[in-house]
C-alpha cells in the first residue's frame, strides 16, 4: 500500500496530463457511442481500442480502457429505456422496466436511476478494488507454482460454472479456447504445435486479432443478415434528470448496497462480468421485494437493483486480473493481453513493480464514474439523434476498425486471416449456444495452466501428490474438485441441462 | 430478437467435436517427448482432445434420450429471405479480398473501395456512402499513419499524400 501512496502525486500528474485527458475524452465518447448502439458491447469497444492502445504509453492506454468500459456499460441503458433494446447485454435484465417507465412519462427518472446507480456502483467497485487487490497481492506473494496451477484451474472452472444454464456447452466452449491455446510453440520444450509451417503461428494464435474477430466480426456476421427495424423512440426530449430522483434512491438505498456488493463479487468471479451481475442482482431483488409483481413491468426498484450491480462488476473484475492474471470478465481478458504487450506482467508483484500505473488506474476509475454523470446526461440528450445512424453506414465502419486494428499490431495481413477465422468460429459457437466467455478464458489461461503444471511436475520430480501437499494448494484443489463433482452431479441428474429441449 | 443462425443438432455437434479431437490427437502423435520427464508437449493437446470426446459422448447420450439422433443443420430463419445470404457472402468475401489486395494496392484505395462496396450492398444512399467512406478512410489513415505511426501499406495514392 505504501508504494501506491508514494506514487500518488506522479500518477495524478500522469492522469491529468493534457495528452492523457485528450485520450480519455475520445475514449469516453467512443465508449458512450459503442455502448449505446444496440449489439455493440463493452468488450467489443475494448477489443477495437486495443490496437490503438498498443501504440500509446501505458497510463493513457489504461485510462482509455477504463473510460470506455465504464461509459459503455452505462450507455447500454439508454436504448433500453428509449427503444426497449438493450445497448449491451449488461442492460438486458431491466430493459423492459426502463422502457415501460419511460412510456409512463418517467423517462428522466428511469435514466436518472440508471445513471446515478451506475456511478455509485462504479465507485463502490473501485473502492473494493483499491482495498482488496494490494493486500491480496501481498498474500499471493507466498504462492508457489502449485497454488497458481490450482488458481488457474479454479478460474477456468468458475468460467464454466457461471455461464449459461447448459454446463456441457460451457465446457465445450472452454475446451475450444484451450485447443486454440495449444497452437504455437509449446511452453516448455518450444516444439511447434499445429503451426503447419506458418511462421506467424509459432508464437500462437495472435491474441488481439482473435479477440477482434470473436467480439466484433462475429457480431457483424449476425447483423448483416438481420433486418433493420424503424427506431421508435419512447421519448426524445428530456427535462431535469434529478427531479424526484433522490426520494427514490433514498427509499431503495438498501438495494443499492446489495446491488453493489453482488455486482463486485460477481465481477471478481472469473468469467462472469457486468451482464451476469445485473441478472443476478435483479433476480435477488425480485425475490426479496415487497412488490415482485412489478419487476419487468416498470419497477423502479428492479432498475436500482440491476443498475447498481453492473457497473460495480467492471472494477471487481480487475481484482483477479491484476493480482493473479486471471481475468474476472471478458473485458479484463482483453486487458491482460494488452498489459503483457506493454511489459506489465499481471501478478502479485504488480503493485510493487508498477505502482504508478496501478495508482493511475485507480484514479482513472474514480474519475470515470464522476464524469459519467455530466457526460451521461449529454449522451442521453443526443441519443435520439445518434441512434438513428444507418446500419448500412455503421457496420462497414466497424469492419474497417477491425481490419485496420488487426493489421496494425504486427503490420502484417496474416492477422486479418486470424481475425476472420476466429470470427467465424465465434459466430458458429454463438449460433449453437456455446458460450464465448469460457473460450476466451481458455485462450488467455491455456498457456499458463500448461506451464504451471509442467514446471510443477519438474520441480516435484513427477509426483502428482505434490499438488495437494501445501495447505493453500490443497484448499484450492478441494474447492476445484468439489465444484467439478457438483457440476457432474448436476449434469447427471439432468438439472444442468437446458430446461426447454 | 430472433437470432437463429447456423444451428446444428446435438448429434452433428458431437461429430464435429469428435473430428476435432481426432485431428488434435493425430497431430500430437508427432510431438516429441520431453527428455527425462513424464509429460511433454503432447499432454495438453491430448487432454483437450479427450475432453472433446467426453463432451461428444454426453451430447450423443442427450440425442439418444430425446430421440433426435440425426445429422441435421437447422436453416436459419433468414436463409430464404432475399439478399441475406448475399450480405453475409459479400461481408466475408470483402474481408478476404481486402486482405489479398491491401499490401498491393495500398491502404487508402483498398479501404475506400471496401467501404463503398459494403455500404452500397447494405443499402446506403450514394451521398451517405461517399461521405462516410471518405471520412472513415481519411480518419483512420490520419490516426494510424500520423498519430500512431503505423506504416500502413503504401500504394498509388499514399505517394501523392506524402
Amino acid at each position: 500500500m505504501g508504494a501506491l501512496l508514494d506514487a500518488f502525486p506522479q500518477a495524478m500528474a500522469l492522469v491529468f496530463d493534457p495528452y492523457t485527458l485528450g485520450v480519455a475524452l475520445v475514449a469516453t465518447i467512443f465508449g458512450l457511442f459503442v455502448g449505446a448502439m444496440p449489439g455493440l458491447t463493452a468488450t467489443m469497444a475494448v477489443a477495437l481500442l486495443i490496437p490503438v492502445t498498443f501504440f500509446i504509453p501505458p497510463v493513457p492506454a489504461l485510462v482509455a480502457i477504463v473510460m470506455s468500459t465504464s461509459m459503455a456499460i452505462f450507455a447500454g441503458d439508454i436504448p433500453g429505456a428509449l427503444l426497449r433494446i438493450p445497448g449491451t447485454p449488461a442492460s438486458a435484465a431491466y430493459a423492459d422496466d426502463a422502457y415501460l417507465l419511460t412510456k409512463q412519462g418517467k423517462g428522466e427518472l428511469a435514466l436518472g436511476i440508471c445513471l446515478v446507480t451506475s456511478a455509485i456502483g462504479g465507485i463502490f467497485g473501485t473502492i473494493i478494488l483499491i482495498l482488496l487487490a494490494p493486500p491480496l497481492a501481498d498474500f499471493a506473494l507466498k504462492f508457489s507454482m502449485f497454488e497458481y496451477f490450482w488458481l488457474v484451474a479454479l478460474g477456468l472452472t468458475c468460467a464454466v460454472f457461471v455461464t449459461g444454464n447448459d454446463l456441457l456447452r460451457g465446457l465445450i466452449g472452454l475446451l475450444i479456447g484451450l485447443a486454440v491455446a495449444c497452437v504455437g510453440q509449446d511452453v516448455t520444450a518450444g516444439f511447434p504445435r499445429y503451426t503447419f509451417e506458418v511462421k506467424e503461428l509459432l508464437s500462437g494464435i495472435d491474441f488481439i486479432p482473435a479477440m477482434v474477430g470473436m467480439f466484433a466480426v462475429s457480431e457483424l456476421m449476425r447483423r448483416v443478415t438481420e433486418t433493420e427495424g424503424e427506431a421508435d423512440f419512447a421519448q426524445t426530449k428530456f427535462k431535469s434528470f434529478f427531479t424526484g430522483l433522490w426520494p427514490v434512491l433514498r427509499k431503495f438505498q438498501f438495494n443499492i448496497w446489495r446491488g453493489n456488493i453482488i455486482g463486485t463479487a460477481i465481477g471478481i468471479l472469473p468469467g462472469a462480468g457486468a451482464d451476469i451481475a445485473a441478472w443476478i442482482s435483479y433476480s435477488v431483488g425480485k425475490k426479496f421485494s415487497k412488490n415482485p409483481e412489478m419487476f419487468g413491468k416498470g419497477s423502479e426498484e428492479g432498475l436500482v437493483d440491476a443498475g447498481a450491480a453492473n457497473n460495480s462488476a467492471i472494477a471487481g473484475a480487475w481484482v483477479p486480473a491484476l493480482v493473479f492474471g486471471i481475468p474476472g470478465d471478458s473485458v479484463t481478458a482483453v486487458v491482460i493481453g494488452m498489459l503483457q504487450m506493454k511489459n506489465i506482467q499481471p501478478g502479485p508483484d504488480i503493485f510493487t513493480e508498477k505502482p504508478v500505473e496501478m495508482t493511475a488506474l485507480f484514479i482513472a476509475f474514480i474519475l470515470a464514474n464522476i464524469i459519467m454523470i455530466p457526460l451521461g446526461i449529454a449522451a442521453i440528450r443526443v441519443a435520439a439523434k445518434v441512434l438513428v445512424i444507418q446500419r448500412a453506414v455503421l457496420l462497414p465502419l466497424i469492419l474497417l476498425f477491425c481490419v485496420v486494428g488487426s493489421f496494425a499490431i504486427n503490420n502484417n495481413s496474416f492477422a486479418i486471416w486470424v481475425m476472420l477465422g476466429m470470427g467465424m468460429v465465434a459466430w458458429f459457437m454463438e449460433a449453437n449456444d456455446i458460450p464465448i466467455a469460457p473460450a476466451i478464458l481458455g485462450i488467455v489461461l491455456g498457456d499458463m495452466l500448461e506451464k504451471k503444471f509442467l514446471t510443477s511436475m519438474m520441480q516435484s520430480d513427477g509426483r502428482l501428490m505434490a499438488f495437494f501437499e501445501r495447505p493453500i494448494a490443497a484448499t484450492l484443489a478441494a474447492i476445484t474438485v468439489v465444484i467439478w463433482i457438483s457440476l457432474i452431479w448436476k449434469a447427471w441428474t439432468g438439472r444442468g441441462a437446458p430446461r426447454s429441449a | 430478437m430472433g437470432r437463429v443462425n447456423l444451428k446444428v443438432s446435438d448429434f452433428t455437434l458431437a461429430l464435429v467435436l469428435l473430428a476435432l479431437a481426432l485431428a488434435m490427437a493425430v497431430g500430437a502423435l508427432s510431438f516429441p517427448p520431453m527428455p527425462g520427464q513424464a509429460f511433454g508437449p503432447k499432454l495438453f493437446p491430448n487432454i483437450v482432445a479427450a475432453g472433446f470426446v467426453l463432451c461428444a459422448l454426453a451430447l450423443i447420450m442427450r440425442a439418444v434420450k430425446s430421440k433426435t439422433l440425426a445429422i441435421s443443420i437447422v436453416r436459419p430463419e433468414w436463409w430464404n429471405e432475399p439478399g441475406r445470404r448475399g450480405n453475409l457472402a459479400v461481408l466475408l468475401g470483402s474481408i478476404v479480398g481486402y486482405t489479398l489486395l491491401v499490401e498491393r494496392a495500398g491502404y487508402v484505395l483498398t479501404t475506400f473501395a471496401l467501404l463503398v462496396l459494403l455500404m452500397k450492398r447494405l443499402g446506403a444512399s450514394w451521398r451517405a456512402t461517399l461521405f462516410a467512406s471518405f471520412l472513415g478512410t481519411a480518419s483512420t489513415y490520419i490516426m494510424f499513419a500520423y498519430w500512431l505511426r503505423v506504416p500502413l501499406p503504401p500504394g498509388l495514392i499514399n505517394g501523392i499524400l506524402r
